[in-house]
Protein backbone atom coordinates (compact mmCIF):
# COMPACT_ATOMS: atom_id res chain seq x y z
CA UNK A 1 0.00 0.00 0.00
CA UNK A 2 1.60 3.40 -0.97
CA UNK A 3 1.41 5.58 2.23
CA UNK A 4 -0.43 8.92 1.35
CA UNK A 5 1.36 12.01 3.08
CA UNK A 6 0.01 13.82 5.43
CA UNK A 7 -0.42 17.94 4.97
CA UNK A 8 -2.69 18.80 7.86
CA UNK A 9 -2.64 18.31 11.51
CA UNK A 10 -4.75 16.07 12.64
CA UNK A 11 -5.37 17.96 15.81
CA UNK A 12 -5.77 21.58 14.64
CA UNK A 13 -5.71 20.92 10.94
CA UNK A 14 -3.01 23.36 10.27
CA UNK A 15 -1.06 22.76 7.15
CA UNK A 16 2.01 20.94 8.25
CA UNK A 17 5.82 21.87 7.37
CA UNK A 18 8.73 19.58 6.67
CA UNK A 19 10.85 18.71 9.78
CA UNK A 20 12.98 16.05 8.48
CA UNK A 21 14.62 14.65 5.02
CA UNK A 22 16.52 11.49 5.02
CA UNK A 23 19.21 10.20 2.39
CA UNK A 24 17.28 6.21 1.71
CA UNK A 25 21.32 4.75 0.77
CA UNK A 26 23.28 6.46 3.61
CA UNK A 27 20.94 7.72 6.17
CA UNK A 28 22.02 11.29 5.79
CA UNK A 29 19.51 13.25 7.97
CA UNK A 30 18.43 17.05 7.24
CA UNK A 31 16.83 18.41 10.23
CA UNK A 32 15.34 22.46 9.88
CA UNK A 33 11.60 23.48 8.81
CA UNK A 34 10.64 23.90 5.58
CA UNK A 35 7.11 24.65 4.33
CA UNK A 36 5.35 22.22 1.89
CA UNK A 37 5.76 22.93 -2.00
CA UNK A 38 2.31 24.42 -3.30
CA UNK A 39 1.60 21.02 -5.19
CA UNK A 40 1.56 19.21 -1.73
CA UNK A 41 -0.39 21.76 -0.18
CA UNK A 42 -3.59 20.54 -2.62
CA UNK A 43 -5.92 17.82 -2.00
CA UNK A 44 -5.19 14.47 -3.46
CA UNK A 45 -8.22 14.98 -6.23
CA UNK A 46 -6.49 18.56 -7.10
CA UNK A 47 -3.17 16.83 -7.72
CA UNK A 48 -4.79 13.95 -9.79
CA UNK A 49 -6.40 17.59 -11.96
CA UNK A 50 -3.18 18.99 -12.17
CA UNK A 51 -1.92 16.06 -13.43
CA UNK A 52 -4.64 15.48 -15.94
CA UNK A 53 -4.56 19.39 -16.85
CA UNK A 54 -0.77 18.59 -17.88
CA UNK A 55 -0.35 15.14 -19.76
CA UNK A 56 -3.46 16.67 -21.79
CA UNK A 57 -1.44 19.53 -22.78
CA UNK A 58 -3.65 22.29 -20.69
CA UNK A 59 -6.77 20.96 -22.91
CA UNK A 60 -9.78 21.51 -20.85
CA UNK A 61 -11.64 19.85 -24.08
CA UNK A 62 -9.77 16.68 -23.95
CA UNK A 63 -9.88 16.07 -20.27
CA UNK A 64 -13.51 16.30 -20.07
CA UNK A 65 -13.77 14.18 -22.91
CA UNK A 66 -11.43 11.70 -21.14
CA UNK A 67 -13.11 12.28 -17.63
CA UNK A 68 -16.41 11.29 -19.12
CA UNK A 69 -17.60 14.57 -17.76
CA UNK A 70 -18.89 18.04 -19.66
CA UNK A 71 -16.60 20.78 -20.29
CA UNK A 72 -18.12 23.45 -17.99
CA UNK A 73 -18.14 20.77 -15.24
CA UNK A 74 -14.14 21.00 -15.98
CA UNK A 75 -13.73 25.04 -16.12
CA UNK A 76 -15.53 25.18 -13.17
CA UNK A 77 -13.25 22.76 -11.34
CA UNK A 78 -10.22 24.21 -12.51
CA UNK A 79 -11.47 27.98 -11.41
CA UNK A 80 -12.40 26.72 -8.36
CA UNK A 81 -8.81 25.10 -7.78
CA UNK A 82 -7.26 28.78 -8.86
CA UNK A 83 -9.41 30.34 -6.12
CA UNK A 84 -8.17 27.41 -3.57
CA UNK A 85 -4.36 28.34 -4.72
CA UNK A 86 -5.09 32.06 -4.43
CA UNK A 87 -6.62 31.32 -1.30
CA UNK A 88 -3.62 29.90 0.59
CA UNK A 89 -2.06 33.07 -0.07
CA UNK A 90 0.88 31.68 -2.00
CA UNK B 1 -30.79 9.80 -12.25
CA UNK B 2 -28.00 12.69 -11.85
CA UNK B 3 -27.59 12.82 -15.50
CA UNK B 4 -31.69 13.36 -16.31
CA UNK B 5 -31.25 16.09 -13.96
CA UNK B 6 -28.22 17.83 -15.23
CA UNK B 7 -26.87 16.34 -18.17
CA UNK B 8 -24.59 19.60 -19.08
CA UNK B 9 -22.42 18.55 -15.64
CA UNK B 10 -21.91 15.24 -17.88
CA UNK B 11 -22.52 15.58 -21.88
CA UNK B 12 -20.70 17.03 -24.42
CA UNK B 13 -21.87 20.17 -25.50
CA UNK B 14 -22.35 19.87 -29.47
CA UNK B 15 -23.74 16.17 -28.94
CA UNK B 16 -26.60 17.47 -26.06
CA UNK B 17 -27.09 20.72 -28.47
CA UNK B 18 -28.06 17.74 -31.67
CA UNK B 19 -30.07 15.55 -29.29
CA UNK B 20 -31.97 18.92 -28.23
CA UNK B 21 -32.41 19.85 -31.56
CA UNK B 22 -34.08 16.47 -32.31
CA UNK B 23 -36.17 16.82 -29.50
CA UNK B 24 -37.00 20.45 -29.99
CA UNK B 25 -38.57 19.76 -33.68
CA UNK B 26 -40.32 16.33 -32.73
CA UNK B 27 -41.47 17.61 -29.45
CA UNK B 28 -42.73 21.12 -31.10
CA UNK B 29 -44.54 18.91 -34.33
CA UNK B 30 -46.17 17.23 -30.86
CA UNK B 31 -47.07 20.24 -29.32
CA UNK B 32 -48.70 21.80 -32.66
CA UNK B 33 -50.42 18.42 -33.28
CA UNK B 34 -52.26 18.38 -29.82
CA UNK B 35 -53.27 22.34 -30.49
CA UNK B 36 -50.56 23.70 -27.97
CA UNK B 37 -49.14 26.79 -28.25
CA UNK B 38 -46.88 29.08 -26.57
CA UNK B 39 -47.76 32.55 -25.02
CA UNK B 40 -44.29 32.92 -23.02
CA UNK B 41 -41.21 31.12 -22.07
CA UNK B 42 -42.74 28.91 -19.58
CA UNK B 43 -46.12 28.48 -20.21
CA UNK B 44 -48.34 26.30 -22.56
CA UNK B 45 -51.67 26.60 -23.30
CA UNK B 46 -53.99 24.75 -25.76
CA UNK B 47 -56.40 26.04 -28.49
CA UNK B 48 -58.26 24.84 -31.30
CA UNK B 49 -57.10 27.44 -34.46
CA UNK B 50 -53.88 25.65 -34.57
CA UNK B 51 -51.49 26.80 -37.14
CA UNK B 52 -48.36 25.04 -37.36
CA UNK B 53 -45.56 27.04 -38.93
CA UNK B 54 -46.60 29.46 -35.87
CA UNK B 55 -46.38 26.70 -33.06
CA UNK B 56 -42.80 26.18 -34.39
CA UNK B 57 -41.52 29.64 -34.09
CA UNK B 58 -43.43 30.53 -30.39
CA UNK B 59 -41.76 27.26 -29.76
CA UNK B 60 -38.54 28.46 -31.45
CA UNK B 61 -38.55 32.33 -30.19
CA UNK B 62 -39.17 30.80 -26.67
CA UNK B 63 -36.01 28.70 -26.43
CA UNK B 64 -34.11 31.47 -28.09
CA UNK B 65 -35.20 34.33 -25.69
CA UNK B 66 -34.42 31.86 -22.60
CA UNK B 67 -31.26 31.02 -23.79
CA UNK B 68 -29.95 34.76 -24.26
CA UNK B 69 -31.41 35.77 -21.33
CA UNK B 70 -30.01 32.88 -18.95
CA UNK B 71 -26.74 33.66 -21.28
CA UNK B 72 -26.66 37.25 -19.97
CA UNK B 73 -27.54 36.19 -16.24
CA UNK B 74 -24.14 33.71 -16.65
CA UNK B 75 -21.95 35.77 -18.15
CA UNK B 76 -22.84 38.44 -14.98
CA UNK B 77 -21.63 35.94 -12.79
CA UNK B 78 -18.86 34.56 -15.08
CA UNK B 79 -17.27 35.64 -17.95
CA UNK B 80 -16.30 32.55 -18.75
CA UNK B 81 -20.23 31.31 -19.22
CA UNK B 82 -20.87 29.97 -22.77
CA UNK B 83 -23.88 30.49 -25.06
CA UNK B 84 -24.01 27.08 -26.18
CA UNK B 85 -24.29 25.75 -22.52
CA UNK B 86 -27.40 28.75 -22.03
CA UNK B 87 -28.81 26.95 -25.33
CA UNK B 88 -28.81 23.77 -24.19
CA UNK B 89 -30.27 24.53 -20.88
CA UNK B 90 -33.29 26.38 -22.57
CA UNK B 91 -33.60 23.50 -24.67
CA UNK B 92 -33.30 21.09 -22.09
CA UNK B 93 -35.65 22.58 -19.59
CA UNK B 94 -38.62 22.74 -22.20
CA UNK B 95 -39.00 19.13 -23.03
CA UNK B 96 -41.74 18.51 -20.24
CA UNK B 97 -43.95 21.07 -22.03
CA UNK B 98 -44.01 18.73 -25.43
CA UNK B 99 -44.98 15.75 -23.51
CA UNK B 100 -46.96 17.99 -21.50
CA UNK B 101 -48.84 19.13 -24.94
CA UNK B 102 -49.77 15.25 -25.18
CA UNK B 103 -52.58 15.49 -22.13
CA UNK B 104 -54.99 17.56 -24.95
CA UNK B 105 -55.20 14.18 -27.42
CA UNK B 106 -58.78 14.51 -26.82
CA UNK B 107 -58.84 18.10 -27.53
CA UNK B 108 -59.93 18.36 -23.93
CA UNK B 109 -58.72 21.86 -22.96
CA UNK B 110 -58.50 23.03 -26.41
CA UNK B 111 -61.87 22.65 -26.66
CA UNK B 112 -63.15 24.33 -23.23
CA UNK B 113 -61.84 27.49 -24.49
CA UNK B 114 -64.60 28.90 -26.72
CA UNK B 115 -67.22 28.49 -23.94
CA UNK B 116 -64.75 29.45 -21.68
CA UNK B 117 -64.67 32.81 -23.26
CA UNK B 118 -68.88 32.95 -23.62
CA UNK B 119 -68.82 32.84 -20.08
CA UNK B 120 -69.94 29.34 -19.67
CA UNK B 121 -67.94 28.50 -17.31
CA UNK B 122 -69.66 25.03 -15.91
CA UNK B 123 -68.20 23.48 -19.24
CA UNK B 124 -65.03 23.91 -17.42
CA UNK B 125 -65.98 22.09 -14.38
CA UNK B 126 -65.08 18.47 -13.87
CA UNK B 127 -68.44 16.17 -13.89
CA UNK B 128 -67.41 12.44 -14.04
CA UNK B 129 -65.19 10.70 -11.96
CA UNK B 130 -63.17 9.56 -14.90
CA UNK B 131 -62.90 13.98 -15.70
CA UNK B 132 -61.79 14.13 -11.61
CA UNK B 133 -59.33 11.61 -12.22
CA UNK B 134 -57.85 12.99 -15.39
CA UNK B 135 -58.08 16.50 -13.47
CA UNK B 136 -55.61 15.02 -10.33
CA UNK B 137 -53.21 13.24 -12.89
CA UNK B 138 -52.97 16.41 -15.00
CA UNK B 139 -52.24 18.80 -11.57
CA UNK B 140 -49.60 16.19 -10.30
CA UNK B 141 -48.16 15.83 -13.86
CA UNK B 142 -47.87 20.06 -13.59
CA UNK B 143 -46.62 19.51 -10.43
CA UNK B 144 -43.99 17.44 -11.19
CA UNK B 145 -43.15 19.28 -14.53
CA UNK B 146 -42.38 22.24 -12.44
CA UNK B 147 -39.89 20.50 -9.73
CA UNK B 148 -38.43 19.44 -12.43
CA UNK B 149 -37.65 22.18 -14.04
CA UNK B 150 -36.77 24.26 -10.99
CA UNK B 151 -34.17 21.43 -9.92
CA UNK B 152 -32.54 21.32 -13.82
CA UNK B 153 -32.46 25.16 -13.91
CA UNK B 154 -30.73 25.23 -10.07
CA UNK B 155 -28.09 22.19 -11.51
CA UNK B 156 -27.81 23.35 -14.94
CA UNK B 157 -27.19 26.84 -14.47
CA UNK B 158 -24.84 26.11 -11.63
CA UNK B 159 -23.16 23.91 -13.75
CA UNK B 160 -22.61 26.93 -16.87
CA UNK B 161 -21.97 29.56 -14.49
CA UNK B 162 -20.63 27.93 -11.70
CA UNK B 163 -22.86 30.13 -9.74
CA UNK B 164 -22.16 29.60 -6.12
CA UNK B 165 -23.84 32.67 -3.89
CA UNK B 166 -27.89 33.70 -3.34
CA UNK B 167 -27.37 36.90 -5.55
CA UNK B 168 -26.21 34.58 -8.68
CA UNK B 169 -29.38 32.75 -8.51
CA UNK B 170 -31.47 36.13 -7.61
CA UNK B 171 -29.76 37.65 -11.02
CA UNK B 172 -30.89 34.32 -12.67
CA UNK B 173 -34.57 34.34 -11.27
CA UNK B 174 -35.00 37.92 -12.31
CA UNK B 175 -33.88 37.38 -15.84
CA UNK B 176 -36.13 34.43 -16.09
CA UNK B 177 -39.11 37.18 -15.26
CA UNK B 178 -37.57 39.10 -17.96
CA UNK B 179 -37.91 36.20 -20.42
CA UNK B 180 -41.09 35.60 -19.88
CA UNK B 181 -42.20 39.57 -19.97
CA UNK B 182 -40.76 40.20 -23.30
CA UNK B 183 -41.45 36.25 -25.18
CA UNK B 184 -45.19 37.27 -23.94
CA UNK B 185 -44.67 40.92 -25.45
CA UNK B 186 -42.96 38.96 -28.66
CA UNK B 187 -45.16 36.51 -29.27
CA UNK B 188 -48.59 38.41 -28.82
CA UNK B 189 -47.45 40.59 -31.83
CA UNK B 190 -46.07 37.75 -34.12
Amino acid sequence: MKAKLPTQCPSCETLLSVSQLSCETCQTVVQGNYPLPVFLKLSPKEQEFILQFFLTSGSLKEMASQLGISYPTVRNQLDDMIQHIKDLNI
Amino acid sequence: MKKLLNPIEFYNDRKLLIVNLIIFVIGSTLAAYFRGWFDHTFHLSFRTDINFYKTFIESGVCVLLLGIFIFIAGKIINNKTRFIDALNLAFYIRIPFYLFALTNYDGRYSDLNSPIAEGNIMVALPSTSLDFIILIITSLLSLAILVFQFITIYKGFKTLSNAKKITDYLILAALLIVSMIVSSILLKNL
